[in-house]
């Protein structure tokens, strides 16, 4: 609120400086946006684009709105992203990036104040003391306010369009977290039965070897399997925690609230996305949001080039009054004019700053479009083959292992093999099951990447987090770090 | 009395009824039917008993000009091994192992072999003394009979005893998968002792992994099924006796790799013949154990004084197991109590076993693979407490047997003890008597 109070002080300022107000309005300066409609506009979009009703408000929320949000006993998918848009902190200081944004605008808008000069000048010899005063206004600033104004409303635009793209990357980023918490936890699960099933081989072992049956080395040899599966089970934890806490981050929580929360206890089934791969790219290229920003940046660079040659050339220009006074006698009173002249520097060597950062945001712009491509073909193939290894999984390998468990229990129960062989079966059994659960994480870390390119955005790890594997699609996919497009 | 006159189709269809399959006895009565079209002639009948083959068959014969003919077929069939284990095996006549060829020294015998299988064959007469071109060994004495075809062995039988047939083509596949048989000779002359009961049994080893349906003939070492005719106990007919009567078992192995030491509970028997040939009486030495070397006969004979139950089998002792699994490892002294319990939450149903030993694998209601037997635990006189399987029999003993009974080798049942002869826990008062602290 005292940042509001403080942009509206200068209208009333403005309404008694005559003069400025009037060059103000030569120069063709407009209202600034106000701060609600840039909210909406943001909002709006990440609406468009979601697809979802979600509140972006200025401030985080307080305890009661968290606790409101966080009373049921499970979340979903949908309801952690809302939490995180209502609450990340970082989103928060994405939005104070709008408010700076308008400020550039209102900044671009004001002339330069007047300059008043005043010279007293004192006689020794006699004679009346010489009084001067001037009244100095750049012209030039004011001429170029339309120009500045044109930049900062670019860098507006720039603004609404990557905190729009803030909002869209944290609804990734939580979805893609959520799915692998769920995984997480699901695996937790696993690695309990395969720890138990270890401790159980390891007790057979120890009381065969209390009846004399087996020597010292096979013991050892169970003790370490026994170990590393404790820390295979330790590790799965682990990451557990590292989900929670990503999430935490995401959702702005710390404390009791941190740990209030659950996520749902089984990732869905495969959904992979019955798109073509060049109908996908058609669509996430000409619906990114990277590549409106980028246009915007070749924008502003364009006018940010009449600009800068203008300000080179006459980086100074001014209109004046000056009056000057002797003893009693009255006024003399004039006028001047200065304005630097182009002679040396006509503006060419900004000029040529300026073109190259517009080659280089042009070279940039492309680079991007090609990953924006190759990523989408990425994350499509690898939510494919995810997905179908995944459902092969379950379909097939984890029924053929559970077969194979129950007949080699029955091999037991023949007394053909001993219980060692059945524990092997249930551990390669756990095993099917675990390979599921990656696949089926993998599927949805790679589903999560591709809605995030439909939504407008290359995924990365905007948040800070070290995430399920944003960024890396080529990596999950198995494709190589240097694919082509 | 059975006289060679009625052995030759009653009692072998009698003998082995009992233990054969529909399947089995389907294709007895066709071969059967096929050889009653000819007229039965050749040598007057001589005083032998025919030989009983428990759960076992006899090849049909006619006499045709005077020579005995014989036609055994060669394929592929399921066999019975136990009730809930059946392999595919190769045989002669649908038997496995328990199939015998009964002549008389001098007769001529012509034998068809028809072969069935997928694969050549040739049938070597083991232990028979015969022209060089009729020996059977195939690409040696005459060419493998090609699978479809059928070819003829015609020789002299100018020896009596037990001997054997078998192929002798990819003899290890073939035997392997059951291609045995024995061949009976009784002597021409009424010199031989004569007896009353006269059984045959050929011993045979077997790979069949718990849950598979064909043996595995390229096991080498680690058999699992070990049979007598064909069968496992305690689905080996039993050798029925009465008691008085003189009984010859002529035993036969064919196994792949194993010698078998037969051993006879409750008799000392004199061994009267290897392979074929007839020990002198001063040289027949009393013994309660055979050694039955692979490619071996020997003939035991008693006189059946003791009634009872009385089991006969191999020594070996992985030999009277049933699809032992000799990966299993050695539980003998695990406890567990309360292991069961947390096993069980991974492994549903789970109950250590071996613990005690063997005796622990029986009918417990857990679920079994398909297609196979318990280790042990067979069906006594005492419950279901019978601690063989395997290369294992049994000689039921008994007074007052009819005729009838004995010509069916029909089960008399359990052996009824009579009071006080069967061991029980010993009293307190037996126990002061003869000073036993416990």
């Amino acid at each position: 609120m005292a940042r509001s109070r403080s942009l509206h002080r200068p209208r009333a300022l403005r309404s008694r400086l005559a003069y400025c107000g009037s060059l103000a309005l030569l120069a063709g300066a407009c209202a600034v946006p106000q701060r609600e409609r840039v909210l909406a506009d943001v909002q709006d979009a990440v609406h468009e684009r979601l697809g979802a009703d979600v509140d972006i408000e200025a401030r985080p929320l307080r305890p009661e709105g968290i606790r409101e949000l966080l009373q049921d006993e499970q979340m979903d998918a949908d309801e952690a992203v809302r939490l995180a848009i209502a609450n990340n902190p970082m989103l928060h200081a994405e939005l104070a990036e709008l408010e700076i944004a308008r400020a550039q605008i209102w900044q671009a808008s004001l002339a330069p104040n007047p300059v008043i000069d005043a010279q007293l000048r004192f006689a020794e010899a006699g004679g009346g003391d010489i009084l001067e005063l001037g009244v100095a206004q750049s012209i030039v600033d004011v001429l170029l306010i339309p120009r500045r104004r044109q930049v900062a409303a670019e860098r507006l635009a720039q603004v609404e369009a990557r905190v729009t793209g803030a909002v869209l990357d944290l609804a990734t980023e939580v979805r893609a977290n959520y799915r692998a918490l769920q995984a997480d936890q699901q695996l937790v699960e696993l690695f309990e039965a395969a720890t138990d099933a270890a401790r159980l081989t390891l007790d057979a072992t120890r009381r065969l070897r209390e009846a004399g049956n087996v020597i010292e080395l096979e013991l050892l040899q169970e003790q370490a399997v026994f170990e590393d599966a404790r820390l295979a089970l330790t590790e799965a934890r682990k990451n557990v925690r590292r989900h929670r806490e990503n999430l935490n981050v995401l959702f702005g929580l710390s404390g009791p609230e941190g740990e209030s929360w659950q996520v749902e206890g089984r990732m869905p089934e495969p959904a992979p996305l019955s798109i073509e791969p060049a109908e996908l790219e058609r669509r996430v290229v000409t619906g990114s949001l990277d590549l409106e920003a980028g246009r915007r940046e070749l924008t502003m660079l364009g006018h940010r080039l009449g600009l800068e040659q203008l300000s080179a050339a006459f980086p100074t220009g001014g209109v004046g009054v000056n009056g000057e006074r002797e003893a009693s006698e009255s006024w003399i009173v004039g006028g001047n004019v200065s304005l630097s002249l182009p002679v040396f520097d006509f503006g060419q060597a900004v000029s040529a700053h300026v073109r190259a950062e517009i080659e280089q945001a042009f070279h940039r712009l492309t680079d991007l479009a090609i990953r924006i491509r190759r990523s989408a073909r990425d994350s499509l193939v690898a939510s494919e083959v995810s997905g179908n290894n995944a459902r092969h999984l379950f379909d097939v390998v984890v029924p053929l292992r559970t077969r194979i468990t129950q007949q080699t229990q029955e091999q037991f129960n023949a007394m053909q093999i001993g219980v060692f062989r059945v524990v092997d079966a249930k551990r390669a059994e756990l095993d099917a099951a675990r390979r599921y659960i990656e696949e089926l994480k993998m599927h949805w870390i790679a589903r999560s990447q591709l809605e995030s390119l439909l939504l407008g955005r290359l995924p990365a790890t905007r948040f800070g987090i070290t995430g399920p594997g944003l960024g890396s699609v080529s990596a999950i996919a198995g494709a190589g770090g240097n694919g082509g497009h | 009395m059975n006289t060679r006159r009625n052995f030759l189709f009653s009692g072998a269809a009698a003998g082995a009824a009992a233990a054969l399959t529909t399947a089995e006895r389907a294709s007895a009565r066709s071969i059967r039917r096929d050889l009653d079209r000819a007229s039965v002639g050749g040598a007057q009948p001589r005083d032998h008993r025919p030989v009983i083959v428990p759960s076992g068959s006899k090849a049909p014969m006619r006499d045709v000009d005077g020579a005995k003919v014989y036609h055994l077929v060669v394929e592929e069939f399921d066999h019975t091994f136990a009730p809930g284990l059946v392999a595919r095996c190769w045989g002669f006549n649908r038997m496995v192992n328990g199939h015998v060829i009964e002549a008389v020294e001098g007769d001529r015998v012509r034998i068809y072999v028809t072969n069935r299988l997928p694969a050549p064959t040739s049938t070597h007469w083991h232990g028979l003394i015969l022209p060089n071109g009729m020996d059977g060994v195939s690409g040696l004495t005459q060419p493998p009979i090609p699978p479809g075809e059928t070819w003829l062995y015609e020789f002299d039988l100018r020896q009596n005893g037990t001997h054997m047939f078998h192929s002798h083509h990819d003899t290890m596949t073939q035997e392997g998968l059951g291609l045995t048989g024995m061949f009976v000779i009784h002597p021409a002359d009424a010199g031989e002792p004569m007896v009353d009961r006269d059984f045959a049994l050929m011993l045979h080893e077997w790979r069949i992994d718990a849950g598979a349906r064909r043996p595995n003939p390229n096991e080498m070492s680690d058999f699992n099924v070990l049979t007598m005719n064909g069968k496992v106990f305690p689905f080996l007919d039993p050798l029925v006796v009465r008691k008085g009567q003189r009984v010859r078992m002529r035993i036969g192995n064919l196994s792949a790799m194993d010698h078998h030491p037969i051993h006879l509970h409750g008799y000392e028997f004199h061994e009267t013949a290897v392979d074929g040939c007839r020990i002198p009486a001063e040289q027949q030495r009393r013994r309660v154990t055979t050694l039955v070397g692979v490619g071996e006969t020997r003939d035991i004979e008693f006189d059946a004084v003791n009634v009872g139950d009385w089991a006969f089998h191999c020594h070996m002792t992985h030999h009277v197991m049933n699809q032992m699994g000799h990966a299993f490892p050695n539980m003998i002294g695990f406890d567990a109590k309360g292991f069961d319990s947390r096993a069980r939450s991974l492994l549903p149903g789970y109950m250590t076993m071996g613990a005690k030993g063997m005796g622990d694998m029986t009918d417990m209601g857990m679920p079994l693979p398909e297609n196979s037997v318990p280790m042990i635990k067979a069906e006594g006189g005492f419950g279901k407490d019978v601690s063989l399987g395997g290369m294992a029999g049994v000689l039921k003993v008994r007074e007052g047997l009819s005729d009838e009974a004995l010509e069916a080798n029909r089960d008399p049942g359990w052996y009824e003890h009579p009071k006080g002869t069967v061991a029980g826990p010993a009293s307190a008062e037996d126990r002061r008597r003869d000073g036993i602290v416990e």
